[in-house]
């Protein structure tokens, strides 16, 4: 069997662990508009304290926007910005059902690879 | 924040416009008006708007993400591509919009009441027509064959150029940018579609699949009462293009060269051509008897008032141009009252063959002769 070259595996792994944190990024920020009306930098700011931003900020603008096409949030353009108009994101009725079933996914997720962890 | 760093952030958005081309303006302008908010808010904070602006990532690629998760997203049906009796009726609405001009205009202007009504010019002939002529006159025809057909190089006055420029601008400009670039073309509009780049690749979709505001009233409205002035048009546009097309081609194959005219033919140009030497001969020197040799007896009347106006002192010179179908026009150059023009005779020329023993003896002879009393402009005729 050939042996993988080290950075071989890095890239792999750094690939994997990219669209993995992808894949729930929106998952982050539905959780996050649930809990307060949030703007677009402070939604930012809050996935990159959480290491939650995998790719650059401006990405998350195209799940914002998938997001509003699909219901699960809506948005409202207000004035009070320092630096001009903000556009706050709210989570709608079916963007908390979808939250929800979201999350007991998630745990059923989770519970599943903590127990194969716990086998080891 | 210097302007150095607010001409960079516009740049940045300026780009990230381009790449959401194709999304309806309203939503990208409520995108660029949200990322402006962002990257001037944190330029605020971290005071480095290179720095902003790299993080944010790059302009084209954020667009392309934009535009993608909209038109295809990784969970969710596509958009579906527009039917295509849409895209064929914007299709066919923006040829004729773009490039109808290209025939109607040069067509338009060689009506009479165009060219000498509005235009205050004499005849002027399409366009195309010339540019065929110029490119036979003078690469096409040898000088003998030129010198025989009495054609001269045709001549295109500037405005025309300016003229055909225009509409080639108009037709690459309404087809590339508005049609393709910006999907703001007529037939675009009339059928509410639009185009757009996703992953290097052009799809055409309705508008109201991708967009993310409610329309404006009255925007769903049915527009197909364009086609009502549409069809008609393209109609048209097709046939003069077809009648241009088989005028250019036809031309280069017509038998310029004498191997390929029908010998027959040839020869009764030829014929007619040296007959109507000889009566102009008669004329030019005031002999009317010798004209009326080469005719058959029924047009002395005709003669004689050709003798008299080329007797006249603002006689200069003739011309003689065959035609089709046994007639050929003689034309006499005259200067009245300080115009020169031309007066052009029609006269009709019959072969008659008669058996003599064994030989064919073939004879011509002018039977008709149709006078023209009115003096046109001094420039040539197109012969036949």
């Amino acid at each position: 069997m050939a042996k993988r070259k080290t950075s071989g595996a890095a890239d792999d792994f750094t690939s994997w662990a990219t669209q993995l944190r992808k894949g729930i990024v929106e998952l982050m920020i539905l959780s996050l508009v649930d809990a307060e009306q949030l703007y677009g930098y402070a939604i930012v700011r809050a996935l990159k304290e959480r290491g939650g931003l995998v790719a650059g900020e401006g990405t998350v603008y195209p799940v914002l926007r998938r997001l509003e096409a699909d219901g699960l949030v809506t948005a409202a353009w207000s004035d009070e910005g320092p630096a001009g108009p903000r556009k706050y994101y709210t989570i709608t009725a079916a963007g908390h059902a979808f939250l929800d079933r979201a999350w007991a996914e998630w745990d059923g997720v989770s519970d599943a690879l903590h127990d194969l962890r716990g086998e080891r | 924040m210097n302007e150095t760093d607010r001409a960079r952030v516009e740049g940045y958005l300026k780009e990230v416009r381009a790449g959401l081309r194709g999304l309806p303006a309203i939503d990208a302008d409520d995108t660029l008006a949200e990322m402006r908010t962002h990257i001037l808010e944190e330029i605020g904070e971290r005071g480095d708007a290179a720095a902003v602006l790299r993080d944010f990532g790059v302009a084209a690629e954020v667009a392309s993400e934009i535009v993608e998760h909209r038109l295809q997203p990784d969970d969710g049906p596509a958009v579906p591509v527009a039917p295509i009796g849409l895209r064929y009726s914007a299709w066919a609405t923006d040829v004729v919009v773009g490039f109808g001009p290209l025939v109607l205009v040069p067509t338009l202007i060689s009506f009479p009441f165009v060219s000498v009504g509005l235009l205050g010019e004499g005849t002027i002939m399409p366009i195309w027509v010339v540019l065929v002529a110029m490119v036979l006159t003078r690469w096409v025809m040898s000088p003998a064959e030129l010198a025989q057909s009495s054609m001269v190089n045709p001549s295109i006055p500037a405005w025309q150029w300016v003229m055909l420029a225009v509409l080639i601008g108009w037709a690459a400009f309404y087809w590339l940018v508005l049609r393709r670039q910006q999907s703001a073309s007529l037939g675009m509009w009339m059928t509410q579609l639009r185009g757009v780049r996703v992953n290097d690749e052009r799809i055409v979709v309705r508008t109201r699949d991708i967009s993310q505001h409610p329309a404006p009233l009255g925007s769903g409205r049915s527009r197909w009462w364009i086609l009502i002035v549409a069809i008609p048009t393209g109609c048209l546009c097709i046939l003069l293009a077809l009648y241009y097309i088989t005028f250019g081609v036809g031309a280069f194959l017509q038998p310029w060269d004498s191997w390929a005219q029908p010998f027959e033919a040839r020869q009764d140009s030829e014929r007619g051509r040296a007959l109507v030497e000889d009566f102009a001969g008669g004329l030019v020197t005031g002999d009317a008897e010798a004209a009326a040799r080469v005719t058959d007896g029924s047009v002395d009347a005709q003669i004689a008032e050709l003798v008299d106006r080329w007797a006249e002192p603002g006689f200069r010179t003739y011309n003689i141009y065959v035609q089709a179908a046994g007639w050929i026009i003689l034309s006499e150059q005259v200067t009245t009252g300080g115009t020169t023009g031309w007066r052009d005779s029609h006269l009709r020329i019959e072969k008659t063959e008669r058996a003599d023993g064994y030989d064919y003896i073939e004879s011509y002879r002018i039977t008709a002769i149709e006078l023209d009393d009115m003096l046109r402009p001094d420039e040539p005729l197109p012969e036949r």
